[in-house]
C-alpha cells in the first residue's frame, strides 16, 4: 500500500509540467517583430536616394506608372505619374506613413497623383461615383529583392511594383523626360497605320493588330489590346492588358498581355522609331504597320465599327454608276414631300450595326430647310461565313410607311433584297479607310461611307 | 479499501497531469509598440495644429488618412495637405472663437469637439449623393469634400462653417436636449425620404433646407446653422418667401433656438449671431450676407431715421455731416409759417430700382406725409449707390399739395442724396448685438464718415 502511495507522489512529479520561459515560434518577440517590418520597408524606401519607378494597376481602371522619392525625416513622399502631362511634369508632393498592419503597411496619407484614380469624386479624374477606379492608397508589403520592393493594395487587391531607380532615371524625371517619354509613344500610334505584330502560333503566322488607349476612361483608358485573326481565319482573338508608361516605352502589368498562348509584357524602342513588343521569354516582336486593317470588315462591322454613313453627296470615290443613278431618282422622289420649312432633301445614310442581335438600322437624313429630320428603317441581317449579308426589313414607321416608295430605287429594289458584301476602300484623295456595301446581284450597286 | 485508495490516487494523478499542464499565463505584448502608427509630425503646419488646437482646446486635428475614421465600406481620398490650415483656420474663427467670445473659454474648452478628422473627397451614400461632415459621441467631427475647399471662394468656406455648425448643434444637442416643442412646430412634414423633396417644397412647409425636413434634429441644426452662418437676414427673406404657414412654422422654429441658447445653454444667441456674421460678412466677405445684396434683392422695404427719438443714435453716434442735413430739415419745415414739426424721415423701397423719401410731420394733433421719388441705381457687387430724381407715385397731397408746400424746408435732404455717390452697408458698425441686422444704411463712397442709416423695415 506504501509502495503504492509513493508511487503514485513520484508519478504527480513527473506530471507537473516543467513551466519553461515564453518561446516564440517566430524566434521575436511580436512587438519587435512589428517595429522590425516597419523599419525594413521604411528603412528600403527611404535608403534609394534615386527613389523608385513603379507601377501600379487599378481593379476597374487602367495602369499607371510613378516614379517615387521618399524622405524619411519629414515622411514626404514626392511623385510624378504618367495620368495626365500635369502629372509627368509636376513634382506632387505630399506624405506618407508605415505603420503596422498584418506585417507593413505603406500609405499614401496625403493627396497626391496615386489618390486620383482612388479618388470617389468623378469630378476629380473621372471614374465611377463613390469608388473611382477602385484602388488604393494603403498597400501591404508583400516582398522585395535587393532592387525592388512589391506591395499589394489594401482593398482592391492590386500590386505596387516598385524598381529603384537609376541617378540618370532620377534626372530624367526631374527634367521633364517622362512627359517627351509619353509623347513619343503616343504619337507613334497616332500615326502609324494599323499597327500590328507576327505571332507564330503552331504553324501558323498570326498577325495580331493593335490598339493603344493612352485615356484615362475607366473601362478602356490605359489599356492595350490585341485582335486579329485566329489560325482557323474566322474566329477573332483578342486580349488586352492594362498598362504604364515608363520612361523606356510601356509595362505591360499583371498576367501581361495573353494572346493566342504568348504573353506579353513589356514594350520597348528598339531604336528611335522602332517600337517592339517582348514577350515573358524576352522575345522581340517589332511592330509593323499594315496598309489595310487586318481583319475583314465583315467581321469588324457591328463589333470593332459601327456603322457606314454615305456622305450627302451626288457622286463619291467607290460609288458605282448603278447606284448614283438609284440616289439620284430617291432624292427626286423624297423631294415630293415638304414641311412648313421647305422640302424634304435626301442628305446622309447612316448604317448602323450590332453584331450581337444581328440588326442594322439605317436612317436616311432628309432635312427639310433648317428643320432636321430623318426616316429610320429597322432591318435585321444573316451574314454567311464567307460574309454576305442579308438584309430583311422590319415594319415601318409612318413617316417611312409614306415615302419608302418615293426610295424604293434604293430600299425596295436593292437594298431590301440583295446580297451584300462589305470591304474596305480607300478613299483616292485623303487616304481615308471608308466601309463600301457591294450588291452581288448588281455589281454597279456599290456605295462608300465613313467607317465609324 | 484498497481499490478505493487506488482510485483516489488514479483520480489525482490524471487530474494533476491535465491541471498541471495547462499553461495560462498571458504573454506580456507592450502594445503601445506592436500597432504602431504614428506619422511624423515635424511640419510647420503640425505645430501650427498643436499650439493652436492641441494646446489651447486639447483638439487634435487628424488630417493624415486614416480607413478608421471613415469606415471600410466606403472609399474616401486623403485631404490635400494645403487645404489643412485654411480649413481649420475657419474653424478657429468662425466657430471656436464666436463661441469662446460669447459662451466663455470654459465652455468651449470643455464642449468643443475634440477631434477634427479631415479627408479630401466627399463620403459617398449609394444614392450618389455624399456627406460633407459627421459628428460622433460629441465629440468628433469628420469633414468630407476639403479638397473643394478654395479660399477665394467665399461659398465655399460659408459651406464648410455650415457644415461644422451643423455638427456642433449636434453635439449640444447632446449635451443639452433640444426643446420638445420645436419637435412639434413642423411635426407632421417630417419625413425621411428628404433627398426627393425640392427646396420651394421644404420653404414652403417652413424649413430651411430639404435635408431639414429629414427629422427635427437635423432640422434644428440646420435652422440654427442658417440664422448663425448665413444671417438674420437670409433667414427673414427665407421666411418672407414661404407660404404663411411656413414663414410662421419659420419664425416660430428661430424662437426656439434663441430660447435653447439663451435659457438652456446660457449662451446670448444673437451675439453669437453677430460675432459669426462678423466673420462670414467682413472676413470671407460673403456676398449674400452683405447689405447691398439684401437690397438688391428689396428684401428691405424702407430705413426709417428718426433722431429724435430712437435710443440708437446716441448709443451708436451719428455722422456729424449728415446730423448737419437732418438738422437743416428740421429746422427748415419748422420755419415754414405753418406751424409744423418734423417727426421721422424714411426711405421706402418699394423696388430695388425705386425710392421716395417720405417726410413724416405735425401740425398741432394732426400727422401729415410728404413724398419726393428717386430712382435707385444700386451695384449689387461693391454696393455703389446713386439716388436720381425720379417721377411721382400719384397724384395725392403726400406726392403733391404737401409734398410742395414743406419742399423748402425739406431740400437739403433731398440735395444730399443727388449730390454724393454712396455705398450700401450694414450701419452702424458698432452696433450693439441686440440691433445687430436690424439697422443699415449708406455712406459716401471715399468718405465713410459721412453716412447715414436708420430702422430697416421689410
Amino acid at each position: 500500500m506504501k509502495k503504492l502511495i509513493y508511487l503514485f507522489s513520484i508519478l504527480l512529479v513527473f506530471a507537473g509540467c516543467k513551466k519553461s520561459a515564453y518561446e516564440s515560434a517566430f524566434g521575436d518577440r511580436p512587438e519587435s517583430r512589428t517595429a522590425n517590418a516597419i523599419s525594413e520597408v521604411n528603412t528600403k524606401l527611404t535608403t534609394a536616394t534615386d527613389g523608385w519607378v513603379g507601377t501600379l494597376s487599378t481593379q476597374e481602371g487602367g495602369g499607371y506608372g510613378f516614379y517615387m522619392n521618399f524622405d524619411a525625416t519629414t515622411q514626404v513622399v514626392n511623385m510624378y505619374a504618367d495620368m495626365s502631362d500635369a502629372t509627368a511634369t509636376v513634382l506632387g508632393k505630399s506624405t506618407f506613413r508605415v505603420k503596422a498592419n498584418a506585417g507593413a503597411e505603406l500609405i499614401f496619407d496625403t493627396y497626391n497623383y496615386i489618390s486620383l484614380p482612388a479618388d470617389p469624386d468623378p469630378s476629380s479624374f473621372g471614374g465611377e461615383t463613390g469608388a473611382g477606379f477602385r484602388s488604393d492608397v494603403e498597400f501591404i508589403y508583400d516582398h522585395s529583392t535587393a532592387d525592388s520592393i512589391l506591395f499589394t493594395g489594401k482593398k482592391y487587391r492590386q500590386p505596387l511594383v516598385m524598381v529603384k531607380a537609376t541617378a540618370a532615371q532620377k534626372a530624367l524625371f526631374a527634367g521633364g523626360g517622362y512627359k517627351t517619354a509619353i509623347d513619343k509613344m503616343k504619337t507613334f500610334f497616332q500615326t502609324i497605320k494599323n499597327p500590328y505584330i507576327d505571332i507564330t502560333a503552331g504553324s501558323a503566322a498570326l498577325k495580331a493588330g493593335i490598339t493603344m488607349n493612352a485615356s484615362n476612361d475607366r473601362s478602356t483608358g490605359k489599356r492595350f489590346s490585341f485582335t486579329g485573326l485566329a489560325a482557323d481565319g474566322k474566329t477573332v482573338g483578342s486580349g488586352d492588358s492594362k498598362f504604364a508608361f515608363s520612361l523606356e516605352g510601356a509595362d505591360l502589368l499583371n498576367a501581361g498581355l495573353v494572346y493566342e498562348g504568348v504573353s506579353f509584357k513589356k514594350i520597348r524602342w528598339k531604336d528611335a522609331t522602332t517600337l517592339a513588343f517582348y514577350d515573358a521569354a524576352g522575345k522581340e516582336y517589332v511592330v509593323k504597320s499594315s496598309p489595310s486593317p487586318l481583319l475583314p470588315l465583315y467581321i469588324l462591322m457591328g463589333a470593332g465599327y459601327k456603322s457606314i454613313t454615305t456622305p450627302n453627296a451626288t457622286t463619291y470615290p467607290g460609288w458605282g454608276s448603278d447606284f448614283i443613278a438609284r440616289r439620284a431618282t430617291a432624292a427626286t422622289g423624297v423631294s415630293r414631300w415638304s414641311l412648313s420649312t421647305g422640302s424634304l432633301r435626301l442628305s446622309e445614310l447612316n448604317f448602323t450595326f450590332n453584331d450581337v442581335t444581328k440588326k442594322m438600322v439605317l436612317v436616311a437624313n432628309t432635312p427639310a430647310g433648317t428643320s432636321s429630320f430623318s426616316l429610320t428603317f429597322n432591318y435585321t441581317y444573316t451574314k454567311s461565313e464567307s460574309g454576305v449579308f442579308k438584309f430583311t426589313i422590319g415594319t415601318l414607321g409612318g413617316n417611312e410607311a409614306a415615302i419608302a416608295p418615293d426610295m424604293a430605287s434604293l430600299l425596295a429594289q436593292r437594298i431590301n433584297v440583295d446580297n451584300f458584301t462589305l470591304d474596305y476602300f480607300t478613299h483616292p484623295v485623303t487616304g481615308a479607310t471608308l466601309g463600301q456595301f457591294k450588291s452581288i446581284e448588281h455589281p454597279d450597286f456599290t456605295f462608300t461611307g465613313a467607317l465609324q | 479499501m484498497k481499490t478505493y485508495i487506488y482510485k483516489l490516487f488514479a483520480f489525482i494523478f490524471i487530474s494533476s497531469f491535465i491541471l498541471s499542464c495547462k499553461k495560462d499565463e498571458a504573454l506580456d505584448v507592450d502594445l503601445s509598440k506592436l500597432n504602431i502608427d504614428q506619422p511624423v509630425a515635424n511640419t510647420p503646419l503640425d505645430s501650427w495644429l498643436t499650439k493652436t488646437f492641441v494646446d489651447e482646446y486639447n483638439i487634435d486635428v487628424i488630417y493624415r488618412y486614416n480607413r478608421f475614421y471613415h469606415g471600410d465600406d466606403r472609399d474616401v481620398a486623403a485631404v490635400q495637405v494645403d487645404k489643412v490650415e485654411p480649413q481649420m483656420q475657419t474653424v478657429l474663427d468662425g466657430f471656436l472663437l464666436p463661441y469662446r467670445k460669447v459662451a466663455g473659454v470654459a465652455f468651449i474648452k470643455k464642449y468643443s469637439p475634440k477631434q477634427f478628422v479631415l479627408f479630401g473627397s466627399g463620403s459617398f451614400n449609394p444614392d450618389g449623393s455624399y456627406t460633407l461632415a459627421t459628428a460622433a459621441a460629441g465629440r468628433n467631427i469628420t469633414i468630407y469634400d476639403l479638397n473643394n475647399f478654395d479660399l477665394s471662394n467665399s461659398g465655399t468656406i460659408v459651406g464648410k462653417l455650415r457644415t461644422i455648425h451643423h455638427e456642433f448643434t449636434h453635439i449640444l444637442n447632446q449635451i443639452v436636449p433640444m426643446p420638445a416643442d420645436f419637435q412639434l412646430i413642423t411635426k407632421s412634414t417630417y419625413l425621411a425620404t428628404w433627398t426627393t423633396k425640392s427646396d420651394e417644397s421644404a420653404r414652403a412647409d417652413g424649413y430651411v433646407t430639404p435635408y431639414a425636413s429629414s427629422q427635427p434634429g437635423e432640422d434644428f441644426a440646420e435652422t440654427t446653422t442658417s440664422l448663425l452662418v448665413l444671417g438674420q437676414a437670409w433667414y427673414d427673406n427665407w421666411a418672407n418667401g414661404s407660404t404663411t404657414e411656413g414663414k410662421a412654422a419659420l419664425k416660430a422654429k428661430e424662437a426656439s433656438v434663441v430660447q435653447y441658447f439663451n435659457s438652456n445653454l446660457n449662451i446670448d444667441f444673437r451675439t453669437l449671431q453677430r460675432e459669426v456674421q462678423e466673420v462670414v460678412r467682413k472676413q470671407y466677405s460673403y456676398q449674400e450676407a452683405s447689405f447691398r445684396y439684401w437690397m438688391g434683392q428689396n428684401l428691405y422695404k424702407s430705413i426709417t431715421i428718426n433722431m429724435a427719438s430712437d435710443p440708437v443714435y446716441a448709443s451708436a453716434g451719428v455722422s456729424p455731416a449728415f446730423a448737419q442735413v437732418y438738422e437743416n430739415v428740421r429746422a427748415g419745415i419748422k420755419a415754414l409759417p405753418y406751424g409744423l414739426t418734423l417727426n421721422f424721415i424714411t426711405m421706402n423701397f418699394t423696388a430695388a430700382d425705386k425710392m421716395y423719401v417720405e417726410i413724416n410731420f405735425s401740425q398741432g394733433t394732426g400727422t401729415f406725409l410728404a413724398r419726393y421719388p428717386f430712382n435707385v441705381a444700386l451695384n449689387t457687387t461693391n454696393g455703389q449707390t446713386r439716388f436720381s430724381t425720379g417721377t411721382a407715385g400719384g397724384t395725392d397731397a403726400s406726392w403733391v399739395g404737401n409734398a410742395n408746400l414743406i419742399r423748402p424746408g425739406v431740400q437739403p435732404i433731398l440735395t444730399y442724396l443727388l449730390n454724393y455717390t454712396f455705398v450700401a452697408d450694414w450701419l452702424p458698425t458698432n452696433i450693439n448685438a441686440d440691433n445687430y441686422n436690424k439697422y443699415g444704411g449708406f455712406y459716401v463712397l471715399g468718405t465713410p464718415t459721412n453716412n447715414f442709416y436708420g430702422l430697416l423695415g421689410q
